[in-house]
């Protein structure tokens, strides 16, 4: 296997942002509602995190030497752009428990950022790492649907028609995802 | 699935990537959730000055630079962190649970939250870092070699152990009701 599609299939599997790093796994479970809806949602955020990834490195790239202490800061920036991108295209409108739909999405847009930077990847591995890693949210997004659609559908206690229900079946999908280490 | 959240399932929704990051051991997961108080208390401090319009992104601001600051600071504070620090340090400034402040009238209204906060973490970081690494407080208590179940450690096991915690919480809150509605019918 080729070194990119090595870096690619780890960012998709034994790095992916969501299971892996945990980055977008509230937001995958909170905000897919049906498996109907959820190809076109799923596809909006997965692009808004490839441009921020870009932005991000492009900044990161600009920086000049000695100034690393901002680089938060810039991805601060790049993830305020793609939250007013999706905005733009109509989501993360209203509140979720109370607070801005936006603030459950940081996480993936600011953390991919820092992923792809402490990596220290070259332009073209940037684009692969991120392809990756936007395929895995997109991928964990529509999984994380069906799943509810699922187990809100099924005969169960209602004990057990929960968020609870939903994490032990991605922990399941996750225990798969890490055989990936041995190959 | 929304529906009648309890206060303890809004603090496992809230605060999912600290729960599930910062929980390998009970070091991290102490100075994870001292971190995630600090920030939280400023947060709740700061709303009640902020008062514009866009009050939220000031606040994700200040948030990012308190996470960032902490990352930096912490390691060399404390000397046991260094090895301990990882990203999830810093995003604690993109988490949900440090803005719970904004959204409380009261410093009453964040107490129940952060107390449970605390405790999953605690809770959390126990039976991850007894099973999955065989210790305690980075005391070995069973052969470094062969931890209980070594995967509870590694991401799959986080969630796992997250997911049995929010359903036995679930479970007892359940029996709780149940118990309640039958002494009601009794009388």
């Amino acid at each position: 296997m080729s070194e990119t599609a090595r870096l690619f299939t780890d960012s998709l599997l034994t790095n992916n942002m969501t299971i892996a790093y945990f980055l977008g796994i509230l937001f995958a479970v909170i905000e897919s509602k049906s498996i109907k809806n959820s190809f076109i949602k799923a596809l909006r955020f997965a692009i808004a995190i490839f441009l921020v990834n870009i932005l991000g490195w492009i900044f990161n790239y600009l920086l000049p030497a000695g100034y690393e202490a901002l680089v938060p800061a810039l991805f601060f920036v790049s993830t305020m752009m793609g939250i007013s991108f999706l905005r733009l295209l109509g989501e993360l409108e209203g509140e979720y428990l109370a607070m801005p739909k936006f603030l459950f999405f940081l996480a993936p847009l600011f953390g991919s950022q820092w992923l792809i930077q402490g990596a220290n990847y070259n332009y073209p591995e940037m684009i692969t790492s991120t392809s990756g890693h936007i395929l895995g949210f997109y991928l964990i997004f529509v999984f994380t649907a069906a799943i509810k659609e699922k187990v809100i559908v099924s005969d169960a206690s209602p004990v057990f028609k929960k968020y609870s229900t939903v994490l032990a079946a991605l922990a399941m999908l996750a225990m798969g995802i890490i055989g990936f280490h041995l190959i | 699935m929304d529906k009648n959240l309890k206060i303890f399932e809004k603090v496992l929704l809230l605060g999912l990537l600290p729960l599930l990051g910062g929980t390998e051991t009970l070091i991290q997961a102490l100075l994870i959730t001292v971190s995630t108080i600090i920030i939280s208390i400023i947060i709740f401090a700061l709303s009640n000055i902020i008062h514009e319009a866009n009050k939220w992104y000031w606040e994700v601001a200040i948030a990012i630079t308190l996470s960032y600051s902490l990352y930096l600071i912490l390691p060399k504070v404390v000397p046991v962190a260094d090895n301990i620090i990882n990203h999830y340090f810093l995003f604690l400034g993109v988490t949900p649970i440090v803005y719970l402040g904004a959204t409380a009238n009261h410093r009453k209204d964040l107490f129940p939250y952060l107390s449970k906060f605390i405790l999953f973490m605690i809770i959390a970081a126990s039976i991850r870092e007894f099973l999955g690494l065989g210790s305690i407080f980075n005391i070995q208590l069973t052969n470094p070699a062969y931890p209980p179940l070594g995967i509870i450690n590694k991401f799959p096991g986080a969630i796992l152990v997250i997911s049995v915690i929010w359903l036995l919480s679930n479970l007892i809150t359940s029996n709780k009701n149940l118990k309640k509605e039958g002494s009601e019918s009794l009388v």
